[in-house]
């Protein structure tokens, strides 16, 4: 029987969908079967993410209207072997679809694959609800920013009040640069407030706006470093102990060389 | 798993519904549902009560919970009230309200007495106590002791630095700029007419 692990936030544009698709890709290339499950019903973003877009024929909701059956709306990744994608409507509203069917969706999923991940929409009614209802675990992304942590507080809060504790967080788009300078929340302030246990670090990367328009996850990309901490993620998901990355700065040397001759 | 913190008591007046714990709206309504089914009839003639006074759960959500009811069965569900009106005296000797755990963003908790939080409470979480409030961690949330009318209470944490402290009818808020972090627990009290900080030893610190 396999896990389902909802990735929520609270927050939108913190990269729930990015993360999604790479976890789910990472997993997939470590040799486990994936199915990446899109909740977001009307505002669907995971199949673009996926570059999987004009591969939709039947979707989450036509499974639960009984159109068609769960194995016809999966999309089979062919770049990634046992990486699949179960699209939702991008016509439909999120009343469409109810947390009782997400959840039977979800049981039928666990039977077949290794590792479900649950795409949830930001906020925390409806969407929320049918995404965490078919999910044994919880993934809380957030970045360093005040407002984005504020809300992943106040998700963590929802989860446990379902008796979802089994929960862990990754904190994403961290800008090193602005950290050392202190613009930036640190990672210790974050963890300090949300009493979470860390699952990985993600920085800031150009190539994850390039992937993500491209449909091709940055985690196939050798010199992404957002790459790399989502291919270590996927493998402390799969119970790997990996160290967490030690992130460079991009202009480490320059600054290097400038701490030498004393230049401010 | 959290059907136990959903009980049901029979009192002189009718049968109470006693929520323990943050349960979930859900499943609140499921448990009440099936009860309510079973014996609707004698619910018709009875009283049916609910007591929140053991849980976080939002007024918001409780009046929800109440509505639902009254929708699906036509029965008034009652919320067991605490006599309003008079202040709360215990502030040095009194009833406490013990709460372990971090108190998150969303979540506000009420209490006629006093309330020790051994935990944090987190930017836009709420605690309201008629009395004193103590919290062994960082206090970053909106606090409201003595909420009764009692300018006695006090507020005090191992890290201070609330949004908004609020002690009877007395508000007050960090001052503006970039606020310091603590560097000792502190207590907050009424002096004046206005809020004070001091810390919790004064003679252990000079400023």
């Amino acid at each position: 029987m396999g896990v389902a692990y909802v990735i929520t936030s609270g927050k939108g544009g913190v990269g729930k969908t990015t993360t999604t698709a790479n976890v789910g890709t990472a997993l997939a290339k470590l040799g486990k079967k994936v199915a990446i499950v899109d909740a977001d019903t009307g505002l669907r973003n995971l199949d673009v993410v996926m570059g999987l877009e004009n591969r939709i024929v039947y979707d989450l909701v036509d499974v639960v209207d009984g159109i068609c059956r769960l194995k016809q709306a999966l999309i089979r990744d062919k770049r990634f072997e046992g990486l699949y994608l179960l699209p939702t409507a991008q016509t439909k509203e999120k009343t469409a679809v109810r947390p009782e069917e997400m959840q039977k969706i979800c049981n039928e999923l666990k039977e077949e694959f290794e590792f479900v991940l649950i795409d949830c929409p930001a906020g925390i009614e409806r969407g929320f609800e049918n995404a965490i209802a078919g999910a044994d675990k919880a993934i809380v992304v957030t970045v360093p920013e005040v407002s984005a942590v504020r809300d992943a507080d106040r998700i963590i809060g929802k989860l446990e009040s379902k008796g979802m504790t089994d929960h862990e967080l990754i904190i994403n788009r961290i800008k090193i640069d602005m950290a050392k300078r202190g613009d930036m929340l640190n990672i210790d302030d974050m963890i300090d407030i949300l009493s979470i246990k860390l699952l990985g670090v993600v920085p800031d990367d150009e190539k994850i706006i390039i992937s993500t328009n491209r449909g091709e996850p940055v985690v196939n990309d050798e010199s992404s470093q957002a790459g790399r901490a989502y291919r270590n993620i996927a493998r402390r998901l799969n119970g790997e102990d990996v160290p967490f990355m030690h992130i460079e700065s991009e202009r480490s040397f320059k600054s290097f060389i400038k701490k030498v001759f004393n230049i401010k | 798993m959290k059907e136990q913190n959903i009980l049901f008591k029979g009192t002189k007046d009718g049968v109470t519904v006693v929520v323990n714990d943050d349960t979930d709206y859900e499943l609140i309504k499921k448990a009440i549902d099936s009860k309510v089914r079973i014996s609707k009839n004698f619910f018709k003639n009875g009283r049916l009560f609910i007591d929140f006074s053991n849980t976080h759960i939002d007024k918001i959500v409780q009046n929800k919970i109440q509505e639902q009811i009254f929708d699906d069965f036509q029965i008034t569900m009652e919320k067991v009230e605490k006599t309003k009106g008079r202040m709360f005296t215990g502030i040095y000797e009194g009833k406490t309200k013990f709460l372990s755990g971090t108190i998150r963003s969303g979540q506000h908790i009420e209490y006629e007495g006093n309330i020790v939080v051994i935990g944090d409470i987190n930017a836009g979480g709420q605690i309201t106590a008629e009395g004193n409030i103590i919290v062994l961690g960082s206090l970053r949330g909106v606090v409201h002791a003595g909420s009764s009318g009692n300018t006695k209470a006090v507020v005090a944490a191992f890290s201070l630095q609330p949004t908004q402290l609020r002690i009877a009818d007395v508000f007050s808020r960090a001052p503006d700029g970039k606020a310091q972090k603590p560097k000792c627990p502190e207590l907050a009290r009424v002096k004046d007419g206005c809020i004070v900080i001091e810390p919790y030893a004064p003679n252990k610190f000079f400023d």
